[in-house]
């Protein structure tokens, strides 16, 4: 990848997963509560964290997204009941072998965000989004044609 | 001139000279076991000439692995991605060098000339290296070949004495100006020079057992149906190495990648021993089953092509058995329907 | 070495005499005389085909799924499933293992034969030594032995060489070297328990960031997308791939580099849980790329994170299909305030 000059406006581009009982709604409170947070995030809505597939955030990557989320309910509070729980095991193993190969660990994160919880939200968007700026734009996995 | 004698030591000067007007394609090693694949090349340090054949063939550097056709932006077409290198090509063994005539008859007449093939093919100089020291799967004699063969080369380079010094022989007009225009670091090769290179080449093609194949066209042709077929390809993996790696293969799958409004059609190999190579959209397959693969095959280099083009499409390079994950054989596969009644 | 052989084809007529199988898959001698093939043995008559030493490399596993994948069958005129024999190294077993634990066939329908295994030689390994020891010359002949194997060339020479240099990598970490729980084991030695220290990964997470994916990227960009490795493995038996689907396309077909990290990032991924470690990837590559730093994470992390090995047992439930309350959480992001 070639290492282009980054453009002094760049703002980082997040692709975020959010499942459609919590996460969703949460972000929805966030809004509707005014809370502030970055405008980097794109939100993709799923059913639940467990529906996520390593090939969604891999694929954001290369569409040329900066950095991914997924959120879920937190455990033991899925709509599904065991979604989040299957779906735990593959995000510790997707973020181990990306890490592994050598894709900055704060370009992929996961969290648990309930409905009620807006103001969580907030933060933790801010919070990635401080992430991914620091690292700067994402060229390792993007597809340039 | 058409034959020369170069030293050891005047290679890399050779190669400077080359590089001031083209970029100079040579085996280079490539990965930690040894093996080469050919590479541009800075010096004769860089040159790889130990091993007996590339991993990969000279194939793809006349019809790449990846080659964008165009380019598109929404329905208008915005560039035609010519290929506009040219290039010299150095140490290829005949048998990648005789296969490439079979790909000029595909991609390069009759009709359907391939202007990305033929940009390429036209520019380059291609220079053989001859082999003193065929390798256990290699069976170029076999199928009308020779490891001192220039079919498809400018020029044939052999080794012609202990200390290093190579003999150039011009097989093209090509070669021939090319030994002109470097004539300044050759010199003359004398009938001594001659006779040894006589003497090597029929030394080594002796040192292959040359199968006879006569008749194999007719009597494969007769055995369409041969339970032979499922019998032989049983432990077959589909893995496509076969073709890939062969320096006739010629298959491709043309794809268009986008982003956004914008994208490229590229052009990429394909394998026919793919289980998916000959599905339909409908899902129905005309060859489900991995005996119709392999069959088509052998079919194709061995029967079709003799009748399109007059000769079979197979060099007998040997890397499809060396390369193949369970030694799958196709000297084997030839001589059993060979020695069918 | 000549007594396994032996002993295998021996139990293989049996079988047949039997009337116990209806195909056994084992190895016969290869077609360049130092490599081994896998054969498909349908009678008692083919039985001396069968052939065991150290060049018996591949992974017989892999022809599991299509032996035993048939069109749906109509109520009430169901034909029998085969009964199929394998002779199995203990990587090649716990393969199979695994894979009936996927359903990809039924453990009653299999019959397999155990063989104790002291490392397969690494035919890349050998082809280096005997090029530097004998220039370009091919091997034409190898003999297998404990200590030594002796080696002929294609220009007459004959070496002597000592056998362990020349062991495959994954045979060096080999934890389990004799297929112990096969139907039929056979008596013999198996490789001392190797290398469990992990040291190829622990190599690899110790260079930087930057160092892993420039060797990541390194290895990758010669892949040429052949997928050998992918038909070689027995785990990977989807009949479509999600590297050949168009709807979704996932990837492009090409060699462009991303979409050939991702192929091989995501077909390791699916590797979780299920991954006996046994090379075949590597061995089938025709570029001889080293995807063992990337194959062995996924199978040291399901160790680490779940606990589990895969191929000892049917009843454990597969990891990925199965979770705990205390799973590991310690990668989750927790925001640092609200």
């Amino acid at each position: 990848m070639s290492e282009a000059p980054v453009n002094e406006s760049w703002e980082p581009k997040i692709v975020a997963f959010l499942c459609n009982w919590c996460s969703y709604a949460g972000a929805d409170l966030a809004g509707v509560s005014r809370m502030q947070y970055p405008p980097s995030i794109r939100v993709v809505r799923v059913p639940c964290s467990g529906r996520i597939n390593p090939l969604f955030i891999v694929s954001a990557l290369q569409s040329g997204a900066d950095g991914v989320l997924v959120s879920g309910c937190h455990p033991g509070d899925c709509h599904y009941l065991s979604g989040n729980l299957v779906a735990r095991r593959k995000f510790a193993l997707v973020k181990s072998l990306l890490a592994h190969v050598g894709i900055e660990t704060a370009r992929v994160q996961f969290s648990w965000v309930s409905a009620s919880e807006g103001g969580r939200f907030a933060s933790l968007i801010e919070q990635v989004t401080e992430d991914v700026r620091k690292l700067g734009p994402q060229r390792k996995l993007a597809k340039v044609l | 001139m058409d034959k020369a004698l170069l030293q050891k030591k005047d290679l890399d000067a050779l190669l400077a000279a080359i590089r001031m007007r083209a970029p100079v394609y040579a085996p280079a090693r490539d990965g930690g076991d040894g093996g080469t694949v050919f590479r541009p090349v800075e010096s004769a340090a860089d040159v790889c000439l130990g091993q007996v054949n590339t991993r990969l063939s000279v194939k793809g550097l006349f019809f790449p692995q990846r080659e964008s056709l165009m380019k598109f932006s929404g329905s208008a077409l915005s560039e035609v991605t010519l290929p506009t290198d040219s290039l010299v090509v150095f140490g290829v063994r005949p048998c990648d060098a005789r296969s490439l005539t079979w790909l000029d008859t595909v991609f390069g007449g009759g009709g359907h000339e391939d202007p990305y093939f033929q940009e390429r093919r036209k520019s380059a100089v291609v220079i053989a290296m001859a082999c003193d020291q065929p390798g256990a799967s290699c069976f170029c004699t076999s199928v009308g070949g020779s490891p001192y063969g220039s079919d498809g080369a400018d020029m044939l380079v052999s080794q012609a004495g202990a200390d290093g010094a190579l003999l150039f022989e011009a097989a093209s007009e090509k070669g021939r100006a090319f030994l002109e225009e470097h004539a300044g670091l050759f010199a003359p090769a004398n009938a001594q020079a001659r006779e040894a290179r006589e003497a090597r080449a029929s030394a080594a093609a002796k040192k292959m057992e040359a199968l006879d194949l006569t008749g194999l066209k007719e009597k494969l042709d007769a055995a369409l149906d041969s339970p032979l077929w499922d019998a032989l390809t049983k432990t077959c993996l589909g893995c496509g190495v076969c073709t890939y790696l062969c320096p006739s293969c010629h298959c491709f799958d043309i794809s268009d990648e986008k982003s956004g409004a914008d994208g490229v059609r590229v052009r990429s190999w394909d394998s026919c021993q793919y289980a998916r190579f000959t599905l339909h959209a409908s899902g129905h397959n005309p060859r489900p089953l991995k005996k119709a693969r392999m069959r088509q095959r052998v079919m194709h280099k061995f029967s079709y092509a003799q009748e399109t083009a007059g000769t079979a499409f197979c060099s007998g390079c040997g890397r499809c058995v060396r390369a193949c994950p369970v030694n799958l054989d196709i000297r084997g596969i030839l001589t059993a329907f060979k020695d069918l009644p | 070495m000549g007594e396994l052989a032996s002993d295998i084809r021996r139990i293989a007529r049996e079988m047949f005499d039997g009337k116990r199988i209806d195909l056994l898959v084992g190895f016969e001698k290869g077609s360049d005389g130092y490599r081994s093939r896998p054969v498909f043995i349908e009678s008692a008559e083919g039985a001396d085909r069968l052939t065991w030493d150290a060049t018996c490399s591949q992974n017989l596993a892999v022809y599991l799924p299509s032996l035993f994948r048939r069109e749906p069958q109509k109520k009430g005129v169901e034909s029998a499933p085969p009964r199929v024999a394998f002779v199995a190294k203990a990587c090649d077993m716990r393969s199979l293992i695994a894979l009936v634990k996927e359903k990809q066939a039924m453990r009653e329908n299999l019959i397999i034969i155990g063989v104790p295994c002291t490392g397969v030689i690494d035919a890349r390994k050998l082809e280096k030594v005997v090029m530097d020891r004998a220039g370009g010359a091919e091997v034409t002949e190898l003999v297998d032995g404990e200590e030594t194997i002796c080696v002929h060339t294609a220009d007459g020479r004959n070496l002597s060489l000592t056998r362990e240099p020349l062991v495959q990598d994954a045979c060096l970490d080999c934890q389990f070297s004799v297929p112990q729980g096969a139907d039929v084991l056979i008596e013999g030695p198996g490789r001392p328990v190797g290398d469990n220290s992990g040291s190829l990964l622990k190599e690899f997470a110790e260079l930087s960031e930057t160092e892993r994916w420039q060797k990541f990227q390194g290895e990758i960009s010669r892949c040429i997308r052949c997928y050998a490795c992918r038909q070689a493995c027995p785990m990977c038996y989807c009949t479509e791939c999600f590297a050949e689907t168009n709807n979704p396309a996932w990837i492009g077909v090409t060699t462009e580099l991303t979409d050939t990290m991702i192929f091989h990032i995501v077909r390791i991924f699916h590797q979780a849980g299920r991954c006996v470690e046994c090379d075949a990837c590597v061995r089938a590559c025709p570029m001889g790329i080293d995807l063992r730093p990337f194959t062995k994470k996924i199978a040291a992390d399901v160790r680490e994170l779940f606990g589990f090995t895969p191929g000892f047992d049917l009843e454990t439930p597969p990891p990925l299909v199965t979770f705990r309350e205390d799973d590991q959480q310690g990668f989750v992001t927790e925001p640092r305030k609200g």
